[in-house]
Order: C-alpha cells, then structure tokens, then sequence
C-alpha cells in the first residue's frame, strides 16, 4: 500500500460538439498522497474543472488511466461510480449547490443517506460536521434563508460529512466577498491540518499559498508545479 | 384590448409546440361537448318542425271511470270536435302505419302518417313541392291514390326532379306524388319521422293495425283509430281551453251515449318523441337523463382538458417568471399582465374551439347515421353549423379559458420579483409547505376524474358484452329467419293463409333443410305481442281483489302465434305434453289449444298441473297481476284472430322458458298459439338447415329467396338473415353498445388526456430538477436510487388520484346504474380493470421520464448556470 491516493498517468480528455474536438486535457500526469492540499490553478477555459471532475468520477478520461485509493476507476459500471463518489470524494462548488427544498440538516445528511447509513448514525455525522464548520445553530434553516459564506459553509459540511479520502473544491471562494471567502478558506486550512487531503482550483493566488503545493495547468497539459513557500 | 390578441398571438406563435399541444388537447375537450350538445339539443331542446309550437295541442280522450285509460278518435267524432269546437282555428286527424313501399325490385317497409287533408296546414308547414291533400281524399274509402313524401325520402330516390307527379308502390298498389315536404319537417315528433303521408280516404285499405284494436272501418263511430291535433286560437293556453272541450265531450256522450260512454277530453302539448293516445309520454324524463349524463360526461371530459392545460400553463409559466418580473419590475400593473396572459388563454381557447366545432359537427352526424341505420324510422337530424351551436361552443371557450386559464394566471401574476430575478430559472425556491400533499393536485384532479370516466365505460363495455352474449334459451346455430308481409302488397287474409302455408311446406322440402316454421314474432324482434290470459271460468270484475290465479287473476304473457314445426326448428323441446298438429295449425276450425311456459303454467296452476287444463283470454278491464310479459304491444282481448274472448283454450303442451328481449325484467311467462289461431300478415319463417358452414350462409339465402319468388314472385321480402345477425342488429342492443361506443370513448378522451397531463408535469419536473438531480448524482446517488425518487413521487401522485378517483366512481356508478345492462354499479371486474388499466397508463408515462433523469449527466446538470 503506498501513500498515493490520486495517480493520474496521460489523462486526456476531449469534447465533441459539432464535429469540433476540443481537447480540455491533454495528457496530464498527477500524483496526490494522502493528506497533500494541493492547488490547481491557470487561465480560464485551460480545462481546471473539466480536470476536477475527472478526479470526481463525474466524468471519464478519454484516454489515459486513473487510480484511486490504489483502485484503477476507469471501466467502472455507473452505479459503482455513485458508490465511490458517495464514499470516497467530497464535492465543493463554486455556486454552492445546495438544494433548495431540503433543510441545511437534510443537505448534509444527503450523501449518507446514498449511502444506506442508519439514522442514528447519520444524525450524529451530519451534526459533527455541521458543528465542525460552525453551522449546527443553522440546522433547520432553508439554504435560501442563509448567507452567500454560511450556504458555503453548510456545503462544505456537507462534503466532509461523510469522510471523504479525498474533498474536491472548484473555485470555492468564487461566489463570495474576501470577508467569507477568507473564512471558507480558513475553514479548509483547518480541515487540511486535521488530515483531510484536498484538490482544490482557485484563481486567487492568496489562497494558493494555504495549499501545500500548486499545478499550474495552460492549454490543458501540466505547465508548473510548485511547492508553496508557508510550508 | 387588441393589442393584448396581437401580442398573445406573437407569444404563442413563439411556441409553436407548445401552441398545437394545447389547441389539440382544448379541441378535444371543447369538440366532445360541441357534438354532444348538438344531440341533446336536437332531442331535447330545438323546436319542432312545425310553427307557433304553443298552439299545438293533442286532444286526449279519457274514461272518466278509469282516468288512467286513453283512446283514440273515429273518423266521425273527429268531425264533431272539427266543426263543434271554440278553441281551435283548425284541428286534423292522423294515425301511423307501417307500409311497404317499392323501392326498385324491394319492398321497404317504412312509417307512413294516414292524415286528414288540413294536416299540414294546422302545423303550419306545406309541401315545398306540389300540393297538400284535398278535402274530398280524406273522405273514408274515397281511396284516390295520392302520397306526400319527405324531402329524405325524396333524397333516397336521388332528389329526382321528375319525382313529383311520378307513380309510387305503396302496399302492392300504385299511388301518385302530389307533393314533397321541406327538408327537416318531421311532422309532430321531433327527430323520427315518417317517410310518407297518405290521405285518410286510404285508410281502410293501407292500415295494418299492427298495434292495436282498430279493427273498424274509419267512418264506423266505434272506432279509436285516430289522434287528434288542434292550433289554439290565438290567446288560449291547453288549462284554459279545456273547459269549453269537456262540455263539448259531454253534449257528445249525450248525443251518442254508447260510443262516447265515460268519455271526456283533455288538452295537452306533444311528447317530442312520442306518437300515443295517452298524454305525458315518459319517454321524455330517460331522454333527459340521458342528455344529463352525456353533457356531464363530456363536461367532466372538457374539464379533465382544462385540468391539463392549466398544468401546461403554470409549467410554461414558470420558464416565464423571469420574463413577468422583469415586466413587473418595470412597472406593468398586475391587472395588466394577468389581462394578457388571459388574452393568450382566450386565444387558445378560440383556436381549439374552431377545430373542435369541426369536428363536433363530423362526430355528431356519424353518429346519428349510425344510430339511423338501426332505427326502423327515419331519422331527420339537422346537423351542420347553426347559431345556437356556435353560442355554445363559444360558451364553452370562455368556461374553458377561465377553467385552465385563471389559477396560472393568478399565480404568475402575483409575481415575487425579487425571488424571481435572482433564481434558477425554473427551480423550486423555498420548501412547499405542504409537503405530504401529492406535488400537482391538477393532475391527482385530472387522474381522479378520468378514472371515474373510465370505470363507468367499463361498466358499460361489461353491460354491452353480457347484451351480444345473452341467452335466448333457444338453439338458433342454423336458423336463418325470413320476414315477409303479404298484406303490403295488398293480399286479403285468406290469401295470405294460403300463400304463407305453401310457403312453409316449401322451405320445409328444401334440400338441406332439416325444418321450417312460421312465427308471428321472434324473441329479439321490433315487435312483440302481449296477451292477457286467465283460468278457464271465473271473470271477476274489474272491482273485484282476486290474489290467486284459483280466484281468477290474469296474467301478462308473451304472444306468439306458431306452425307445427316451430319448437323442433327453434331448438326448444317441449317439457310436458305435445307440439300443435298439422291441422291445428292451419286450420281455423280446429279446436282452440295453447302450449305454454313453465313460467306461466305455474303462476296459473301453482300445484304444477298446469297441463291438460283450460284457460281463456281475460276482458280488457280485468284484474292482472304484476310483471310478466313484454314491453311491446298488448292487444285487447277483442283481437286476438279466431280464439274469441269467450272461448276457453286447453293447454296441450308445456315450454321451456326462452328470451324474448334485451331489457326483460322477468324471463319467461308465454303463450303459443297455432297460427292459424292467431293469424297476422307480418310473419317470419324460421328455417333451419342441417348444417350451415358460413360460407354456406350466401348460398343458403339465394336458396330461400328463390323459393320465394317460386312461390309468390311479387311477395316482398322484408328481410332475410341468420339468427345470429338478427340478434346482432336488435335495437336494444345497438343501444346497449352505443352507450359502451360513447362512454368508451369519453373515457379514451379523459384516459388520454390525462395520460399526457401525468407525462407532462412529469417530463417538465425532470426538466425543471436536472440540476437538483446533478447535485445528488454527485454526492453519490446511484441511477436506480434517482429513479426511485422519481417514481415515489409519482406513485404519490397516482395513488391520491386513483382513491380520489375511486370515490367518483362509485358515486358515477350509482348515477348510470340504471342505465347498465345486467351489471352492478359495484361490478368487481370494472372497479379492477379500469384502474389497473390507469394506473399501468399513468405509471408509464411517469417512467418514461423517471428513467431519463436517471440519463442526465451531473458534469452537464451541474454546468448549466
Ligand atoms: N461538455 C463540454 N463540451 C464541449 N466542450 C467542453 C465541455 N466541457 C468543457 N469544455 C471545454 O473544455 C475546455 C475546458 O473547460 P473547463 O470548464 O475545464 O475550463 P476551466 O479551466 O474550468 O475554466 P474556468 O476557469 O473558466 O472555469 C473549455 O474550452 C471548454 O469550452
Ligand atoms: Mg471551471
């Protein structure tokens, strides 16, 4: 067992609309080990979130191979790929994503629900990570009665609700003034610290600097890496 | 105001889809109840085809003994009350008949009215063509053969221009067209008409009395053959003219205290359907029921309609929310934006009401025609597009756009604008505050209300299905059934005996044929007869409370007069006793003998000895005890062939119980006489062959027509067919299946209809929640955990409406119970089928969408911003 968790090896990943091919990736070599926080970063368009979703099992490469936990994902039936986003990853979105008609505890509670956990269980899972982001006050609120940030923050719980291996964030600070979006950032630093490993695409090189190292990505290839100097 | 239409035609003709989706579901809806307005308002409501419809009243003749006993007029009486009366401009005198009229090598038997020469003049209506009868061709046995005709009669001959004035077979002889009615005119019924007027100098000679006692001569006082109809004088209502016609009716039991004994007159308005000596036909209450029940079917059918639309509407609407902030934002009144979205509902409504009244006018008159070519009178019905039509088209626009164009309008106009400007568009904002409540009532209404459609039509496709399965008793397989009427082409009685036994014992011989029978009328027939009977001795009078057939109590039987070889050839051998002999039946002299049913030997001899006694035919005004019998015609006693009232009858042999129509009550209670017995001019020969494959059957016919013309060639078949198509043109049944026809299809309509409502509001929430469904495929929701989703909910859905839906039918079950044909308003089967059928329906149409959620890919949902 080695301590990677993310192994990408020439992940390319091309859209066809119109007969026009749009190369997002192109052959993208990546190595995540447990616990990194690691920043992706570049232009817009050069294929960051199409990138994330790959490492989310939203989406497939077209070519190339992606291992997981020391497990190859690619070639994975629809339902197994549910399962392992259920267990394995937590998403963070930039327009939050909440949804509407669920209660701030429903939302958090959501994924472990897929996951046929018992609801004593969930309760305390989905309370703990409430708690954690500092929302448990917040729990039978409607995500349309919460701020910009706290709508942030109750997504976050919700993606670390259910220990994820690894939390995933696209531009999480994108929505928000710098006021919440420092907060949501300090939130992540902390869960970093407490052993939580976490890819995250940002524009904003302050927040950057939170990551342990950052990819800079151009035209979809890998043009960077660098190691960020606070640690 | 026109400028709202010009901007809702621009929205709308945005959408084209969206626009047909809606013209097409309203011009169902609106269409169903054009068409069926069109009928029940031609049989309930148009005015009859004669003018100033309140001066026409009938004169009714009532025993001032027994005031629940009506009779007709003699042709002499009717004088009296012409020349005698104070409150009639004009009054005439007519009778129906049925005569065979020469149509190329046929014979058409069709509805004749014998009228005195004012006849049209007191309706008010002339011939378009020619002229009405003179004076001097209604004198009694003037006899001048002249024919009025109806302009569909005419139509039938090719609207031939050299028709007036051309020669006419009418019962074997030739008579001249002298004039041509006006298209509609359906002389006093409304709908059924007569096909030909003959004057009543013709009387003696073309009428068959087949219905009644009328077996006088026209100019004899006794007689009751004829009805009576007057145009009051201006001013006068049927109360206050009445008076002055009792004293009439009183001066004339004075001056003929014999005929007018107990006889006073009454004064009343025409049933619209109905041609009878007694007033207040009760025809008139089931047609209102019946055009009740179809304009509540086709309402719930429009309503259903609504339902979807106004579901099509806030669907749309909410796309449009945006749109409507930003215009409220701008300042629009609330007022004004829910004018235009009414506007767009109104111009919808007017698109699917034109394309409905086109094809409620096509449906309607498809199906007159069919409902005519059942009927044995000719049906006048005035379709096409009439002002009263278009109102009540237009009526049903307006309810339409205010049914499925108000709520949406009123819910979108309320606009939140500053939720409205910021949102997804289309997404649920906020929680639903009741959320155990099923998402959509419209569509939990629409499912509601087309089950309880559906399970009256399956009730009635069961009643319809136990009507063309119904037992006779009888063993038809081979039995063909010939009609034929010598009396039509103007044979006299003895001819006729003597052409009808011939013509037994020929068919008899007939290679194949294992044996033949006359009959005077045939289970499932137009016509059945019905005969009075009693134990032989005892009369007691009509004062008198006999409980028990030993006391003299009468009993209701079905009549039918029979050859020797009836039984054998109809397949019903006989329990007890013997068949009629040769002689007995054919031969008048032969002494009287009757073969009955069980069912009537043990209400007269209870002990079960029924066989081997004697009984005899009952006095008019005997007591009778309930039920028995048919609904046809009952002959009075004083018309019964050569058994005479007084002569008592020995039961030679007893009958199983048979069938003799659809809607009997009881089964059973007969009596057979040999025909000879019993002779009438209409009779049908059964004939039954050895063995009948169907391709057999043409030959079979060709064989039996030939016998004909051998034996007579100018004796006009009036019809020839197997038992089995005789059964299966029975109008009764027609009727049974018509009602199945029509609930079927307002239940297709409603079943439909809410079909695509279900489909739609669930294809639009799968639309609306891609991105919801992004979100929890991205936290891990496997495709089989999102279709679950989808499907619970509609289960939901379908489950409220199917509980609601069963109430409502329930309740509609009890409302047509009457109407169903052999099947409980809680029939099992209807209550299974119709909601499996529904809800297998409904179920589809959720998961058609349920599994293309499951197709939605998270990365795409969750792109869309
Ligand atoms: N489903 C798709 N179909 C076609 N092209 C796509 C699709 N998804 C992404 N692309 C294209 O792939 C490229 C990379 O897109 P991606 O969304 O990954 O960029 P990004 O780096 O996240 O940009 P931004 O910083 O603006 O979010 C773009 O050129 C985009 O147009
Ligand atoms: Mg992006």
């Amino acid at each position: 067992m080695s301590d990677s968790l993310i192994k990408l090896e020439g992940v390319t990943k091309v859209f066809l609309t119109d007969e026009v091919e749009t190369h997002a990736l192109s052959g993208i070599h990546m190595d995540i080990k447990k616990g990194e926080y690691v920043s992706i970063a570049g232009p817009s368009g050069c294929g960051k979130s199409t990138l994330l979703s790959i490492l989310g099992l939203l989406d497939s490469p077209t070519e190339g191979s992606y291992i997981l936990n020391d497990r190859p994902v690619q070639g994975l039936s629809l339902p197994e790929r549910a399962r392992i986003r259920n267990r394995e990853i937590g998403f963070i979105f930039q327009s939050f994503n909440l949804i509407g008609d669920l209660t701030v505890y429903e939302n958090v509670e959501l994924p472990l629900t897929y996951r046929g956990m018992p609801a004593a269980e969930r309760k305390a899972a989905a309370t703990e990570a409430l708690e954690k982001v500092g929302m448990g006050h917040r729990a039978k609120h409607l995500p349309s009665q919460l701020s910009g940030g706290q709508q942030q923050r109750v997504a976050v719980a919700r993606a670390l609700a259910g220990k994820p291996a690894v939390l995933l964030a696209d531009e999480p600070t994108g929505n928000l003034d710098s006021k919440n979006g420092d907060s949501v950032m300090q939130l992540l630093a902390e869960l970093h610290k407490g052993g939580a490993t976490i890819v995250m695409v940002t524009h904003d090189t302050r927040f950057a600097r939170h990551a342990d190292r950052t990819i800079h990505i151009f035209d979809g290839r890998v043009v960077q890496e660098q190691v960020e100097q606070a640690h | 105001m026109f400028s709202d239409f010009k901007f809702a035609w621009r929205t709308l003709a945005k959408t084209p889809g969206f626009t047909a989706a809606a013209v097409t579901v309203l011009a169902l809806g609106i269409g169903a109840n054009t068409a069926v307005f069109s009928l029940v308002h031609a049989m309930l409501f148009a005015p009859p085809s004669y003018t100033q419809p309140a001066q026409i009243v009938q004169v009714y003749s009532q025993d001032t003994k027994n005031p629940k006993s009506y009779r007709g007029f003699s042709y002499p009486t009717y004088q009296d009350i012409r020349g005698k009366n104070s409150v009639f401009t004009a009054a005439m005198a007519f009778n129906l008949a049925m005569v065979g009229v020469g149509e190329k090598d046929n014979t058409r038997r069709v509805f004749a009215t014998i009228a005195s020469s004012n006849y049209f003049s007191v309706l008010g209506v002339l011939p378009a063509q020619g002229r009405s009868f003179l004076p001097e061709e209604e004198t009694p046995d003037r006899n001048t053969p002249v024919v009025i005709v109806s302009h569909s009669f005419w139509k039938k001959h090719g609207s031939d221009p050299a028709f007036l004035g051309s020669q006419l077979t009418v019962n074997g002889r030739l008579y001249t067209v002298v004039g041509i009615m006006p298209e509609g005119f359906t002389g006093t019924m409304n709908l059924f008409s007569c096909e030909v007027w003959l004057p009543l100098g013709v009387y003696n000679q073309v009428a068959d009395n087949f219905a009644s006692d009328n077996r006088n001569a026209l100019g004899d006082r006794t007689g009751t053959q004829l009805l009576v109809i007057g145009r009051l004088k201006p001013g006068l209502t049927p109360a206050t003219a009445e008076p002055a016609m009792k004293t009439l009716a009183a001066n004339l039991e004075q001056q003929f205290p014999v005929e007018q004994k107990n006889q006073t007159f009454q004064l009343a308005h025409l049933s619209r359907f109905g041609t009878s000596d007694a007033p207040h036909a009760d025809d008139e209450g089931e047609m209102a029921m019946l055009g009740t029940l179809l304009l509540g079917m086709a309402g719930v059918v429009l309503l259903v309609a609504c339902l979807n639309l106004a579901n099509m509407l806030l669907a749309r609407g909410t796309a449009r929310r945006k749109e409507i902030a930003v215009r409220l934002a701008l300042g629009a009144s609330r007022w004004r934006i829910l004018r235009q979205l009414l506007s767009e509902g109104f111009l919808l409504s007017l698109m699917g009401g034109a394309v409905g009244f086109i094809a409620a006018l096509w449906s309607a008159d498809l199906l007159v025609a069919s409902l005519g070519r059942h009927m044995p009178i000719d049906m006048v019905f005035q379709g096409g597009p009439q002002p009263v039509l278009f109102a009540a088209t237009f009526g049903f626009c307006v309810f339409g756009t205010i049914a499925f164009g108000l709520l949406p309008a009123l819910k979108l106009s309320r606009g939140d604008v500053l939720a409205d400007l910021k949102e997804h568009a289309g997404e649920d904002t906020g929680r639903r505050r009741w959320r155990w409540l099923p998402r959509y009532p419209l569509v939990v209404a629409q499912i509601a209300l087309s089950l309880a459609l559906l399970t009256a039509a399956t009730l009635f496709i069961r009643g319809a299905g136990k009507a063309a399965m119904v037992d006779t008793g009888l063993k038809t397989e081979r039995d063909f059934i010939l009609e034929v009427d010598a009396t039509l082409g103007g044979r006299t009685e003895a001819q006729s005996r003597i052409l009808y036994s011939t013509l037994e014992s020929r068919l008899t011989v007939l290679p194949g044929v294992q044996s033949a029978s006359i009959a005077s009328t045939v289970p499932f027939g137009m016509i059945t007869l019905d005969r009075r009977v009693q134990r032989a001795g005892r009369r007691p009078g009509p004062d008198e409370k006999p409980a028990t057939a030993a006391e003299g109590l009468a009993f209701n039987a079905y009549y039918n007069s029979v050859g020797a070889d009836y039984f054998r050839t109809v397949g019903l051998p006989l329990l007890r006793g013997r068949d009629f002999t040769a002689v007995e039946a054919t031969s008048e002299k032969a002494p009287a003998v009757a073969i009955i049913d069980e069912a009537l030997a043990k209400k007269l001899w209870p002990e079960g000895n029924a066989l081997g006694q004697r009984i005899q035919f009952a006095k008019a005004n005997a007591p009778v005890a309930k039920g028995g019998g048919t609904k046809g015609v009952s002959m009075s006693s004083d018309d019964a062939g050569a058994v005479k009232t007084d002569d008592t009858i020995e039961i030679i042999g007893i009958a199983p119980v048979v069938r003799t129509d659809l809607f009997q009550k009881e089964n059973g209670s007969a009596i057979y006489f040999p025909f000879a017995q019993g002779f009438q001019g209409n009779v049908f020969f059964h004939v039954k062959f050895a063995s009948l494959a169907p391709a057999q059957e043409a030959a079979a016919a060709e064989q039996i027509r030939r016998t004909v013309r051998e034996v007579d060639a100018t004796l006009p078949i009036l019809s020839l067919r197997t038992f089995a198509q005789h059964l299966d043109a029975n109008v009764d049944l027609w009727l049974v299946r018509a009602g199945a026809a029509l609930f079927s299809v307002f239940g297709g309509l409603a079943l439909g209809l809410a079909v695509v409502g279900v489909y739609g509001v669930k294809a639009y929430a799968v639309a609306r929640r891609t991105r919801e469904i992004g979100i929890r495929m991205a936290l891990g929701a496997e495709p089989s955990a999102v279709l679950w989703m989808i499907l619970r909910e509609a289960a939901l859905m379908l489950t409220s409406g199917i509980v609601l839906g069963l109430l409502l039918a329930l309740a509609t079950g009890k409302l047509v119970s009457g109407l169903l044909y052999e099947v409980g308003a809680l029939d099992p089967v209807a209550f299974t089928v119709a909601p499996l059928v529904l809800a297998a329906a409904a179920f589809l149409a959720c998961y058609l969408p349920a599994r293309r959620a499951t197709k939605i890919s998270p990365v795409m949902a969750l792109r869309t911003e």
